[in-house]
């Protein structure tokens, strides 16, 4: 084995790491999307219970489970800004602005009062609609297709992948840096401006609300 | 090649992917850090509907405890900034260290005061950790992975400490003398307060087992 060959080796590592990132992604997008589908069912379920603690322990793990798996859509996202990545690796050319939609849905859910602002929660579908589509669309028809040939195959696939279309991929990869970036900045504000809110007490012995 | 040069390099070769792959990781582990510190305001909305002190505790403390060991995670993670082989060898963030002083900073709020109570430590804590998260992630991005990026010019290269060696060695000397300085103030103060009264209530408190 040769010094290149270590490297080799080594380099091998981290572009199976990332590809393992982006399938795993497919995965995540298809569950953030499905989890607030489900909400219908979920109320549906929580009116079952003949507890409270029954009730509301479903609807902590259903809220927490919805949200952390969006949340992490937009972390393992967080590989579409590194430009050396994004022109080296086959991936989604729009895998960054699928990230930003998630983002954006974090932040709707910081913002507004979410599932009890039935306008805001249609809002947070249509972005996470929009960002499967941006990560599923260019992953199953562009980074799916790179060992398939055909006619039309050949001519649109590499346009779906970074590492083919790094022309458009690269300014996509700093666009979604910036936009990610000023949503990341907006969060920060908000939160500075409502420093004034507190740990709210219970109101009644026995009961949160 | 034999099999000594082969282990050496092998092992070597183990070494920086490790420590670039936690360098990596760690731009992921801020954002997370970061998302959990700001949702505080949809934490505290969504607690307010909870029908129970049961749960409302139960997705306080879930959401404390993930906060704050995140935020312990990143700072353990970032250790390896002020390793100087590895700093000034391998190649990592050239204002990371300065990171790791800010974020300590950050983390030491919570020591001296309550940030979750206390409105202006909340405030000071949330600038300490975006000036700690833009100090590390910048030059993470911009630099490390930005490095075969030729249109961008020097920027990478000034970004990467193995490549700014001058300014390196300052900041993580800087850097070292800050984090001890801060551990030392932390220390004292944390001795100087064990001969202090417990506040009223808090007696027994500290001690197992009381």
């Amino acid at each position: 084995m040769t010094l290149d060959q270590v490297s080799g080796f080594f380099d091998a590592g981290e572009a199976f790491i990332e590809g393992t990132i982006a399938a795993v992604l497919v995965v995540l997008w298809v569950a953030a999307l499905a989890l607030h589908m489900a909400r219908p069912y979920m109320a549906k379920t929580t009116g079952k219970f003949s507890l409270r603690l029954g009730a509301d322990l479903w609807w902590i793990i259903y809220v927490g489970l919805r949200d952390i798996i969006t949340l992490n859509v937009f972390l393992g996202s967080f590989i579409f800004f590194y430009p050396d990545v994004v022109t080296g690796q086959d991936l989604p050319v729009t895998g960054g602005l699928a990230a930003v939609c998630a983002f954006a849905v974090v932040l709707i859910k910081l913002m507004t009062k979410g599932d009890a602002d039935r306008r805001w929660f249609v809002a947070q579908v249509l972005l996470l609609a929009l960002g499967a589509t941006l990560y599923l669309g260019p992953y199953l028809l562009g980074v799916q297709t790179t060992l398939l040939s055909g006619q039309r195959l050949d001519q649109f696939g590499p346009l779906l992948v970074s590492s083919k279309n790094s022309d458009l991929a690269l300014p996509l990869c700093y666009l979604s840096a910036a936009l990610a970036g000023i949503l990341g900045l907006v969060a920060v504000g908000y939160n500075l401006r409502l420093t004034t809110v507190a740990r709210p007490e219970p109101q009644t012995p026995g009961v949160a609300r | 090649m034999n099999a000594d040069d082969l282990a050496a390099a092998l092992t070597n070769g183990a070494s920086g992917w490790l420590v670039l792959s936690v360098a990596a990781v760690l731009p992921i582990l801020w954002a997370f850090a970061l998302s959990m510190h700001f949702a505080r305001p949809y934490v505290l909305r969504f607690l307010r509907t909870l029908t129970l002190r049961f749960g409302g505790d139960v997705w306080w403390l879930s959401y404390v405890l993930i906060r704050d060991a995140l935020l312990v995670v990143v700072l353990g993670l970032s250790l390896i900034l002020l390793f100087p082989n590895l700093y000034l060898k391998i190649g990592l963030p050239i204002t990371g260290p300065l990171a790791v002083v800010v974020l300590l900073w950050a983390l030491s709020i919570k020591l001296i005061r309550d940030p979750d109570e206390d409105v202006g430590a909340f405030r000071i804590q949330s600038v300490l950790l975006v000036i700690a998260s833009a100090l590390y992630i910048v030059p993470q991005v911009y630099g490390m992975e930005a490095a075969d990026q030729g249109y961008l010019g020097d920027l990478p290269s000034n970004l990467i400490s193995t490549s700014n060696l001058p300014l390196a060695r300052v900041i993580l000397a800087v850097s070292f003398a800050l984090v001890a300085l801060t551990a030392a103030v932390l220390f004292v103060r944390f001795v100087v307060g064990l001969w202090r009264p417990a506040p009223a209530g808090e007696e027994g408190a500290a001690a197992p087992g009381a």
